[in-house]
């Protein structure tokens, strides 16, 4: 059994006269140990699909339909408390931005040391020595010696592997890392990356690994999503979207990961205002593939015929997909 | 151990503040005009001419004015170290004196209203952030408008009709010492205090709500909140700590001010504080009170801001380093 | 003057005079029964009385200078040799009586006795003769050293209870001069040292109703009964000046119970009193609370031309003045004197009569060159605002400019010892001797009398305004005094009066028994005080 499973997840933002859907009837799976990627431009709705797991959504913000399962539990239907058992036991998460998502007024040490006390009732003395060793683990250079230090002595790299020490701190099941590698350096992505696979591997987690870059999702996940404009657009192995994406708007993305010796292509056109999505296939006034059904239709997830292992499980929500070449509609 | 480090520099640096301030003092009581032989003397400044001169040279003299101004000042600086402040010249009788009998009281009233201001705007203002936008944060902002519009005197005329003289269960005007008495102590303390603290409260309140909502969004509340930690844990221990940096120099700004008395509270309730004795001092041409009440409480502002500073260090580790 | 108003000052003082007798024949028996019927005095003693002060004692000294307040609280302890009634006849207190030869040059003094000192020691000439001297020698710096160095040559003890002074020249008014503690109280000999002003430990001790026990300045005086007092034991225990600067404060502390007495109220309170919209309380208007002023810098760049003073005082409308100046409490009057006094018919007889006329005194201003310039008007902070806009408004009728300048009273007297004005706003009292009041403003005699305030110099003024003092016959005084308001105002236009002041109130709660104000607000007078007050149980 899938260890996160999340079916039909919509989220509604209030903004007072007006609303919108943040998150539209997005589904997914993840097993135990393995690791999914999110990609999808900003604003495409990955952050409020990982919130709304965490149920830690703004409070303009409401699941309005959809279960996220998790170990058994609909993790929608919880309460506060619940979550709070749930949240750095169960599942950890790190965030975007290193340099404010600790707290300046507290050590490094404490920030992590604070929630082995809490869930697993440690004393003073025992927390820190179990954050030390967390320290080690996420290659804190001089570990014992970082534990008083403040965030503020951190550089962005530093504060992230202390973050991801906080969030797994009590040995969780499902890491979710929000775009965690977008606001450092190239050379502290490499090796913020090559931490979360080997902790990946060595703690049996699964990894909810949410970035704009497939690229980078495509070396770290077995799988991927692909949000556009808080739909799903395709899910499937990282290998078959890759190398046969079957929506145009994958196929987009794909081409704008710069490679040697071909232009950078890009998906021409801006995202849609999500107050008003367009009807139809909400990729259609970017698709160069765009058909007079596309704008009338809503395309559904669609299950391709699965005749290597590598496809299957692969979905997409497209009236026209791309032939396996990956270049033009069948 | 920085911490020890910045305190004592912070300390040190204290020095030449007060230094600089006693200068100023002392240039301030020169500028003022008024003839201070006749005020000593008892007469008014159209009188010159009917003080005996023998009298009048020799006041001049035990004044020291016939001294350059920078000995007079050293004079001066070195008296007031051993706390000679002279002889106030309305009331012929030692100025430590007249200044240390209403150094108590004032102390008192300021921490009293500090307290009380302190809360109610703290947790009134958490709560009023943390519930943003609902009745209690209306109350809140009904509060703060109410504190800032509504001057102290008016408010402190209703108490003391309700409380003194409809209901007679408090008195109107004045102080006892709490060794004197606690219970009437606590009677004479309870309105100025709750007037001045409630004032006070609502500038406070104005702060610490807008700045905890805005802490309320800050990135680390949400990490704090994904590792687990109770809504109230996140409240009391992470975003309180930020937060307090902002009270803190709202309080410090207030506490100088409470500490040196508020003259509107201490005249309405006809209570023997420092700010009611500096303003009849300088009525009254009282330079050697005048004086040492500016002085206190110049130094009241130094040594509050020393200890608002190392609060600040204890809640915003980047200080500590940066200076020490 | 408007008839109406007239009836009305004369029926004012017509109520203080009857009060004041009614008050004496209430109370001189209640003293004699003090003495005979214990049983009277045991039930109404005891109590301390709790008074809001507008203001505070100002030293421990007896002979500093005295201000208005600081000498009322003084006199619970400190007596003075002779004190006026309500009707103005002057009584002697620590003098049973007192004789002068022929021609005033020399006085004796007989002595009370009988008169206790709070340390037990009883008064005798020696004391007398101790304190005299030490104002007498200009190094102790006693604020009476000019005044009794003008009157007194010498004084000596002819026997325990008789003191003579040797004057200087003639003085009639001696006795007068004696009326003012800080011009020579007594207190016992060699108790006070030589530092000037300063007054180690507790103030002398004194020879009045109640001994001091301590004092907070600027929050409060406290006395206790002297069971020895001469004219009987007070009946209550302690008293206590209570500082409350705020009249606010004072009305509040007065409503809640916290004093039992206070002094300046508002006339809005009493209002409110007599419409029984307060209970409890009982105030009374302090009749001649204060008379306001005008004084023209003689000096002054415009005021110096006659024809601008005249001009200022045909601007203004006296009835006006005072209605908008005193919010309706107040009396027009132009002399600071008693109305329907042998003081006011002789004075008012030599005054124009000061009709208001505009065109005349455009027609004088145009006359002098005056064209708008700005005339400052120096005032104190303390005096009505609302007089002193009346006062410029209706003088800009005249196209006069004046600036109204309400300063910090040091400043204002900085400003007349500068002769930093054009027209001076001054509060006067009514003492007894109004020809005296006027020396400091008009002469200018070198020595030690002061330089005239309005810059006026004169030696005809001088010696009209000196031979006041020398003439023994009060009937000669009225008449000199009419003579020098006709000099004054009448000639040189150098002064005008605006009226009294009624806006002081006195206020006290029901259960104080037997009080009767003095002259003004002071706590004893002649007749009466505090000494005689009870506070019912
Ligand atoms: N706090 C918020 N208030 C209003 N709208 C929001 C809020 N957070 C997110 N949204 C809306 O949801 C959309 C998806 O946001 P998000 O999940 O943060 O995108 P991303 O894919 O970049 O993480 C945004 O485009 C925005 O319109
Ligand atoms: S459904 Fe149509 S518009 Fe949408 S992606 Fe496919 S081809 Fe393009
Ligand atoms: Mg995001």
């Amino acid at each position: 059994m899938a260890l996160l499973d999340v079916h039909n997840l919509t989220v509604d933002f209030n903004l007072g006269v007006e609303s919108l859907r943040a998150v539209d009837d997005v589904s997914f799976t993840l097993e135990p140990g393995e690791a999914l990627g999110i990609v999808g431009e900003s604003g495409s709705g990955k952050t409020v699909t990982a919130l709304s797991i965490m149920r830690l959504l703004d409070p303009a913000a409401r699941i309005t339909r959809g279960q996220i399962w998790f170990d058994g539990r609909d993790l929608a239907t919880q309460d506060e408390s619940a979550m709070e058992s749930i949240r750095g036991r169960r599942i950890g998460m790190v965030f975007q931005e290193p340099m404010t998502s600790l707290n300046p007024g507290y050590t490094v040490g404490e920030q992590v040391a604070e929630v082995y006390r809490h869930h697993l009732r440690l004393s003073h003395a025992e927390a820190r020595r179990r954050t030390i060793e967390m320290f080690e683990r996420v290659k804190l250079p001089g570990a014992r010696e970082m534990f008083n230090k403040y965030p503020h002595e951190f550089s962005g790299g530093m504060r992230q592997r202390v973050t991801i020490a906080a969030a797994l701190a009590c040995g969780p099941s499902l890491l979710i890392a929000d775009e965690p590698t977008t606001a450092v350096d190239v050379t502290i992505q490499a090796q913020i990356l090559s931490l979360l696979g080997e902790l990946q591997r060595d703690m049996n987690l699964a990894l909810l690994f949410i970035s704009h870059d497939l690229a980078v999702v495509s070396e770290l996940c077995t799988r991927a999503a692909v949000l556009y404009g808080a739909r799903l657009m395709e899910v499937g192995s990282t290998d078959a979207i890759f190398t046969a994406p079957r929506h145009p708007y994958t196929a987009g993305l794909i081409n704008s990961v710069p490679q040697r010796g071909q232009p950078l292509q890009g998906v021409p056109g801006t995202i849609f205002d999500l107050r008003s999505p367009p009807p139809g296939c909400r990729f259609h006034p970017r698709c160069v593939h765009a058909q007079p059904r596309c704008n009338r239709e809503i395309p559904e997830l669609t299950r391709s015929p699965a005749s290597t292992p590598v496809e299957r499980g692969h979905v997409y929500a497209c009236h026209y997909p791309l032939d396996r070449a990956g270049t033009r509609p069948t | 151990m920085r911490m020890i480090r910045y305190t004592l520099l912070r300390a040190l640096q204290m020095i030449p503040t007060v230094l600089l301030v006693t200068v100023a003092v002392f240039v301030l009581i020169i500028i003022i005009p008024g003839d201070p032989v006749l005020s000593m003397l008892g007469y008014y400044a159209d009188d010159v001419t009917a003080v005996p001169h023998e009298i009048y040279d020799r006041m001049f003299r035990e004044l020291r004015l016939d001294r350059p101004i920078p000995i007079q000042y050293l004079y001066w600086l070195g008296d007031a170290l051993q706390g000679d402040f002279g002889k106030s010249v309305v009331f012929r009788v030692p100025v430590i004196d007249v200044v240390l009998s209403r150094v108590p009281a004032t102390l008192y009233l300021g921490t009293a209203s500090l307290l009380i201001a302190i809360v109610v705007a703290v947790p009134f203002g958490v709560w009023a952030a943390v519930k943003n936008d609902t009745w209690v944060d209306h109350l809140a902002s009904g509060f703060v408008l109410f504190g800032v519009a509504v001057p102290g005197f008016w408010f402190g005329m209703i108490v003391i009709l309700v409380f003194a003289i409809y209901l007679g269960w408090l008195p109107s005007i004045g102080y006892v010492a709490p060794q004197e008495d606690f219970l009437r102590f606590l009677k004479h303390l309870i309105m100025p205090a709750t007037v001045l603290g409630l004032d006070v409260a609502a500038n406070i309140l104005r702060f610490q709500r807008t700045d905890f909502l805005d802490q309320l969004h800050q990135d680390y509340v949400r990490t704090a909140r994904a590792k687990g930690l109770p809504g109230q844990v996140v409240i009391w221990k992470h975003v309180l700590k930020n937060s307090l940096i902002a009270t803190v120099t709202v309080v410090g700004l207030n506490t100088a001010r409470l500490l040196g008395g508020s003259t509107i509270i201490e005249t309405l309730f006809s209570y023997p504080g420092l700010s009611r004795l500096l303003i009849e001092a300088i009525y009254a041409r009282d330079f050697p009170v005048i004086q040492a009440v500016v002085l206190w409480m110049v130094v009241l502002v130094v040594v509050v801001n020393f200890f608002v500073d190392l609060i600040y260090a204890y809640l915003n580790p980047r200080i500590r380093y940066t200076t020490a | 003057m408007n008839l109406r108003k007239r009836c009305n000052i004369v029926s004012m003082f017509m109520l203080v005079a009857w009060l004041a007798a009614a008050a004496l024949t209430l109370a001189n028996p209640a003293a004699g029964e003090a003495a005979s019927k214990p049983e009277a005095w045991e039930k109404r003693q005891g109590g301390t009385l709790v008074i809001g002060s507008s203001k505070d004692m100002n030293t421990k000294h007896p002979f500093t200078r005295v201000t208005s307040v600081d000498e009322f609280i003084k006199m619970m302890m400190w007596e003075p040799i002779t004190m006026y009634d309500l009707a103005g006849k002057l009584h002697g207190i620590l003098a049973e009586s007192w004789e002068p030869n022929a021609d005033a040059s020399e006085w004796t003094f007989k002595l009370r006795r009988g008169v206790k000192f709070h340390n037990g020691a009883e008064m005798t000439s020696a004391d007398w003769v101790w304190c005299y001297n030490y104002i007498l020698n200009p190094a102790n710096g006693a604020y009476a050293n000019t005044v009794l160095s003008d009157n007194i040559a010498k004084v000596e003890a002819v026997d325990p209870y008789t003191v003579k002074f040797k004057m200087v020249g003639p003085r009639a008014l001696f006795p007068h001069v004696l009326s003012s503690i800080q011009n020579g109280t007594i207190v016992p000999k060699n108790s006070l040292g030589g530092k000037v002003g300063e007054i180690e430990g507790n103030p002398p001790p004194g020879t009045g109703p109640f001994q001091f026990v301590n004092w907070t300045p600027g929050t409060q005086v406290e006395f206790k009964r002297f069971d020895d007092y001469w004219e009987g034991t007070p009946y209550l225990e302690g008293l206590r000046f209570r500082i409350i600067t705020n009249k606010a404060a004072r009305q509040n502390a007065l409503r809640a119970g916290d004093v039992n007495m206070a002094d300046r109220l508002r006339p809005s309170f009493a209002e409110r009193v007599k419409k029984g919209r307060i209970t409890g309380i009982k105030t009374r208007a302090v009749g001649g609370a204060g008379f306001r002023q005008l004084y023209f810098n003689t000096k002054g760049k415009w005021t110096s031309d006659k024809r601008v003073r005249e001009a200022i005082i045909l601007s203004l409308d006296r009835e006006a003045t005072v209605e908008e100046g005193f919010l309706g409490v107040g009396d027009p009057l132009p002399l600071a004197v008693p109305p329907d006094s042998d003081w006011l018919r002789s004075g008012a007889a030599n005054l124009p009569s000061y009709e208001r006329d505009v065109k005349r005194a455009r027609q004088l201003l145009k006359e002098a060159g005056y064209n708008g310039e700005p005339l400052s008007l120096n005032m104190t902070l303390g005096q009505e605002v609302a007089l002193g806009e009346a006062i410029v408004r209706q003088a800009a009728e005249a196209g006069l400019n004046i600036k109204m300048a309400p300063v910090e009273s040091t400043i204002f007297y900085e400003r007349l010892g500068k002769g930093d004005f054009s027209l001076l706003m001054s509060s006067g009292r009514f003492r007894g001797e109004p020809g005296l009041e006027e020396t400091i403003n008009y002469v200018c005699e070198k020595g030690k009398v002061r330089r005239s305030r309005t810059g006026y110099c004169n030696p005809a003024m001088d010696a009209l305004i000196s031979s006041y003092p020398t003439a023994s016959d009060r009937a000669e005084r009225v008449r000199i005094y009419g003579e020098i308001v006709k000099a004054v105002f009448a000639d040189e236009m150098m002064q005008y009066g605006i009226g009294w002041s009624n806006n002081r109130n006195f206020g006290w709660r029901d259960n104080v028994k037997n009080w009767q104000r003095g002259p003004g607000q002071e706590y004893r007078n002649a007749l009466g005080g505090l000494h005689r007050t009870w506070i019912e149980k």
